[in-house]
């Protein structure tokens, strides 16, 4: 089954009054538990295709579905809706809520989601120890690690059991240890607990951990 | 609902924690403002249920009441009614004032028929017995403890007829009639009161009725048996004097706590404003995990409505220790006088304390408004990015600048158009319009500044100065709000500073055209200028002999009713009067002809006070008509005065004629006031020794003019305290909020503050930019409120001026003066801010997010 498809899709973007073509009739798909790359110089429109993917915004043209849901027919609030259950964000520079702790920032999405505070915080406990972070769970973000931040960040997408991780540049504010701990840990998510991932990357080190790379240059596919 | 609640728990109520200054800022200006909302109505409510309370006191178990002209009316009206079908009980009033030998606080003689009375009104008595027979009376406990008064002691009474002596044979507790005049009330024979001021009339009586009858009815009966010139009224129909007062009072109580309310309001719009900009990437984080745009609105909301919460509860507990202190601070019976002295108990309404709850959350829900809509409309990808498409950026936005001159050209229209005349709504609408026109105006104004601030600041300030001003005028979305509030201080402070400042000088205006006497001899009274009671004949005769007296002007007062209104007549010799350098504060018509009309008795003619001019819309050629003991009498105006001998007798409307004339028409030759002057040489203090020890019982009051002087100062400072205070918690108002803005400008310019540091700005030359950039903003608040103020005072000075018979002037020493104070306000609370801001630490500013 396809995970994700891509179906002759455009994006534009205003700067100004002048126009940016950053994707331009791209289609593409990804089966589903397949760990796949995208890479691409800087202005490639890596980063339009995964914020499209997520939802986070809308194609000018052309048709998305995750599956099997055609999401650019959905509305905001459905939208907001699917994402919350079907998609796990990961970011460069990790985006932990500064006033919560580890484990309050992983359960976040559950408690969006309305769980109730004490069955949040259990599960959340159990997926802290997943990314091996349970001795920090009562830790803030300014008192963990770059890679320990970006291990809870990654607890948190897994934790609504959303079946599409999108990660974009995960590694890029990390040393190059610790990048090879977080790709293992992607690449573990993938074989052992079969969740699809896109990962936006220029790094080809980064890139070699995934099954299948696309890249991209001036919106378009190059190669794949 | 349940994820906001989470998000509020975990996300927003940390953040108000972790900012604990910019909390407590805003938190202090909610504060004030309920505060204020508390203490104003409370204030306008008290006053108006103390007279409510004394009016009921008097009404006791009456159903009707009978009143007639200010002199009485016969009394054998009473048998008459006594006579009427469906009259259960009929009991007679006689009222005058006297004092007690020795004093001059005036007594409030109410005279009665003991055998009947008891039945009509309550006299709760703490000792003794109630009055039988002639010669006995009755005093409140709290006056006789005062006067160390004991039962059985005798006491003289001295009245416009003589002095009487009574027996003390009882003492009233401070309820019922014992609460009128604050207490200071005589209980007697009404006999005995006719006796005391001079003639047999009655001046009231009350009435209760049969069971199954309708006072109409009764009244109907009434009208057909009795003279037209007295008065019939069902008790529940009496108006009291003080009905203008009230509703004046409430609206600019309401009107100013309101004003203070939004002020606060204004703050929390800057904090949520501000707190949105911070969140941004949270925002797009909280976002992208799934939550909606209306939660994310909800939150900020909530935000809004909690720090409403916290600030209300602080704010209400704060208002109930401003009543506290102001009913031991302020003598408020003094303060709105009436001549009825009024015991004025400090109560907040049951109803105020949830109102302020209703709008201190409310309110700061409305200004959160719109941060939170924003908020909710960030775009996740952006706001994730870090990418700041710059939205505070603000245009002059046409629409906005058409509204504000609509405004400002209909509020000119209706202050500058005279063909319909002035009315109170019309110039009261014409100022309310022109502030939402002058605040729209503002962000537009601040943005076309832009074109040519910056250049003209950097020559004057150099680096720190172009900042200021790029700043300023380039971003001025957050700075709008506290300039709004700078505006409206500016504006207040001015219009408070000029009427505080035309009441000064017209105590100037007064003291050298009608303080020129050497000494006034007044009746005893509450003030020099409202005597209670007549003076004696033989201190007249005494004075007449003196040979250090060169001139003695006789001036009588009177009250009296017309369909028009209630007046008092002065009744003054104006031509000796005026042949000693007296004169009135001319308001309109020919004075030199009007001077000559009002001496030729012959042809009637009055002076009439600015107030009554205005109220009853009579101008110098009209006629009115006076009731007087020859018939109705036609008075022509000559002229109108500013009249505000006592500045605190706002409603008083005076009609000044010849004493001759008065003599003539009334039949009167008593007398309230003597202006004298004395031969050169001769000293007004042994004048005052020899009158005094001929005169042991008193009745009068001799005065100087340094203490007619300090008596209208006081009264004219106890009603400008109010204004003061009120200006005063605008100006802490405003600087709470410049210091609140700019707490959260440091907070939020960090980054921008550590890359200018870093490319070589020193951290005092940072800190100066902030100060620049408030003070430029004051400079610009002053340049839109001075002259919003000067038009305020011009609407002021067509109608209230001619009310309270003040000119409202900009005195530019004391408008300087109130400009410096807010200018000096605005630069300390942008101190510790400054500070902070040349103290950010490079590093650690550029590394933050």
């Amino acid at each position: 089954m396809s995970a994700v498809i891509l179906t002759a899709v455009s994006k534009v973007y205003h700067q100004g009054s002048t126009p940016v073509q950053a994707l331009n009739n791209v289609t593409l798909s990804i089966a589903d538990r397949q760990f796949v790359a995208v890479m691409g110089a800087s202005g490639s429109g890596k980063s339009t295709l995964l914020h499209l993917v997520a939802g986070l915004a809308r194609p000018t043209s052309g048709e998305i579905t995750l599956f099997e849901q055609t999401i650019s027919a959905l509305n905001d609030d459905q939208l907001t809706h699917f994402r919350r259950t079907h998609v796990g964000l990961i970011f460069q520079s990790f985006n932990l809520l500064p006033t919560m702790s580890a484990l309050e920032n992983t359960a976040l999405p559950l408690l969006i989601n309305g769980a109730r505070m004490r069955d949040a915080r259990q599960r959340a406990g159990d997926y802290l120890e997943i990314v091996g972070l349970s001795d920090r769970a009562s830790h803030r973000p300014d008192e963990l690690s770059g890679g320990q931040q970006q291990r809870v960040a990654i607890a948190r997408a897994l934790i609504n059991d959303a079946p599409l991780l999108l990660a974009d540049e995960p590694t890029g504010n990390l040393d190059s240890k610790t990048g090879e701990e977080i790709l293992q840990l992607l690449h573990t998510l993938v074989n052992d607990r079969g969740r699809t991932i896109i990962m936006v990357t220029h790094d080809p080190r980064a890139a070699s951990y995934a099954d299948r790379i696309i890249t991209l240059k001036d919106g378009q596919v190059m190669s794949e | 609902m349940f994820a906001t609640r989470h998000l509020f728990r975990l996300i927003a109520m940390r953040h108000v924690g972790r900012h604990k200054l910019r909390t407590l800022l805003t938190l202090l200006g909610l504060i004030v403002g309920v505060a204020t909302f508390i203490f104003g109505p409370t204030l306008a409510a008290s006053i108006t249920s103390a007279f409510d309370a004394a009016s009921a006191d008097m009404a006791g178990r009456a159903d009707l009441e009978i009143t007639g002209p200010d002199e009485g009316f016969r009394q054998r009206t009473l048998a008459i009614v006594r006579g009427i079908d469906g009259i259960a009980l009929a009991a007679p009033q006689a009222q005058t004032v006297a004092v007690l030998s020795g004093q001059s606080e005036p007594l409030v003689i109410f005279g009665i028929d003991p055998s009947v009375e008891p039945t009509v009104r309550s006299y709760p008595l703490t000792d003794g017995r109630f009055i039988q027979h002639a010669g006995q009376v009755l005093f409140t406990t709290a006056y006789a403890r005062e006067r160390d008064l004991q039962l059985g002691d005798h006491v003289t009474l001295i009245a416009a007829n003589g002095s009487r002596t009574f027996e003390v044979v009882g003492l009233l507790a401070a309820s019922g009639i014992g609460r009128l005049n604050n207490g200071d009330v005589a209980i007697m024979r009404y006999q005995d009161a006719q006796d005391l001021r001079g003639n047999a009339n009655l001046d009231a009586i009350a009435i209760t009725l049969k069971p199954d009858i309708t006072p109409d009815t009764v009244i109907d009966r009434l009208r057909a048996n009795l003279p037209d010139d007295l008065k019939i009224e069902a008790m529940q129909d009496k108006r009291g004097p003080l009905e203008d007062i009230r509703n004046v009072l409430s609206f600019v109580m309401g009107f100013s706590s309101l004003m203070l309310l939004s002020v606060g309001a204004t703050l929390v719009y800057n904090t949520m404003t501000v707190a949105v900009a911070q969140r941004r990437t949270e925002i797009g984080v909280l976002r992208a995990l799934g939550v909606s745009r209306r939660s994310v609105r909800n939150l900020f909301l909530l935000e809004a409505a909690v720090l409403g919460a916290v600030g209300t509860m602080l704010g209400i507990a704060a208002g109930y220790a401003l009543v506290q202190s102001a009913e031991q601070a302020l003598d408020l019976g003094a303060i709105f006088n009436t001549g009825a002295n009024l015991k004025v108990d400090l109560s907040v309404p049951g109803w105020l304390p949830i109102a302020a709850v209703i709008a201190g959350i409310g309110l700061p829900m409305i200004a959160a408004w719109l941060p939170s809509r924003s908020a909710a409309q960030i775009d996740p990808i952006e706001a994730l990015s870090g990418v700041h498409t710059e939205t505070d950026f603000m245009r002059m936005k046409r629409r906005r600048v058409i509204a504000a001159i609509g405004l400002l050209a209909v509020s000119i229209y209706l202050l500058a158009n005279k063909s319909q005349g002035q009315s109170m709504p019309q110039i009261i609408s014409g100022q309310l319009l022109m502030l939402p026109g002058v605040l729209l105006l503002l962000p537009g104004l601040i943005v076309a500044l832009g074109r040519i601030v910056p250049a003209l600041m950097q020559r004057l300030f150099g680096i720190t100065g172009l900042l200021a001003a790029d700043h300023l005028t380039k971003r001025p979305r957050r700075m709008t709000a506290t300039a709004m509030v700078i505006v409206i201080s500016v504006w207040a402070a001015t219009v408070v500073s000029s009427g505080n400042f035309g009441y000064h000088r017209f105590i100037d205006e007064w003291n050298a055209s009608q303080n020129v006497w050497d000494l006034t001899i007044t009746g005893a009274g509450p003030s020099p200028f409202r005597s209670s009671v007549s003076l004696p004949t033989t201190l007249i005769d005494q004075l007449l002999r003196r040979r250090d007296i060169t001139a003695i002007v006789s001036e009588r007062r009177k009250k009296i009713e017309t369909p028009r209104g209630d007046f008092e007549i002065r009744a003054i010799d104006l031509t000796a009067y005026q042949a000693q350098g007296a004169r009135f504060l001319w308001d309109k018509g020919d004075e030199a002809a009007a001077h000559a009309r009002l001496i030729d008795t012959a042809r009637p003619a009055v002076l009439l006070s600015s107030f009554a001019s205005f109220a009853q819309d009579l101008q110098p050629g009209d006629t009115i008509t006076l009731d007087t003991p020859r018939g109705p009498v036609q008075f022509e105006i000559a002229g109108t005065i500013l009249s505000a001998i006592d500045p605190v007798a706002i409603g008083e409307a005076s009609l000044i004629m010849d004493r001759a004339l008065y003599r003539r028409v009334w039949h009167d030759d008593h007398v309230d006031r003597l202006m004298i002057k004395l031969t050169s040489g001769a000293d007004a203090q042994t004048v005052r020794r020899d009158l005094q020890h001929d005169h042991p019982d008193g009745g009068f009051a001799i005065i100087d003019p340094a203490q007619l002087s300090a008596s209208i100062d006081a009264a004219i400072f106890n009603m400008s305290i109010t204004s003061q205070v009120l200006s005063l918690l605008l100006l802490a108002t405003m600087t709470l909020g410049i210091a609140n803005t700019l707490v959260i400008e440091v907070l939020d310019r960090r980054r921008e503050m550590g890359l200018l540091r870093a490319l070589g700005l020193r951290g005092r030359q940072v800190a100066s930019s902030l100060v620049l950039e408030v003070t430029l903003l004051v400079i610009i608040a002053c340049a839109l409120g001075l002259p919003m103020a000067i038009y305020t005072n011009y609407a002021n000075s067509l109608g209230i001026g001619e009310i309270f018979a003040i000119r409202f002037v900009l005195d530019p020493i004391e408008v300087a003066a109130s400009l410096g104070l807010i200018l000096v306000s605005a630069t300390a609370a942008s101190y510790f801010p400054a500070r902070q801001a040349g103290r950010v630490d490079v590093l650690e500013a550029l590394h933050c997010e």
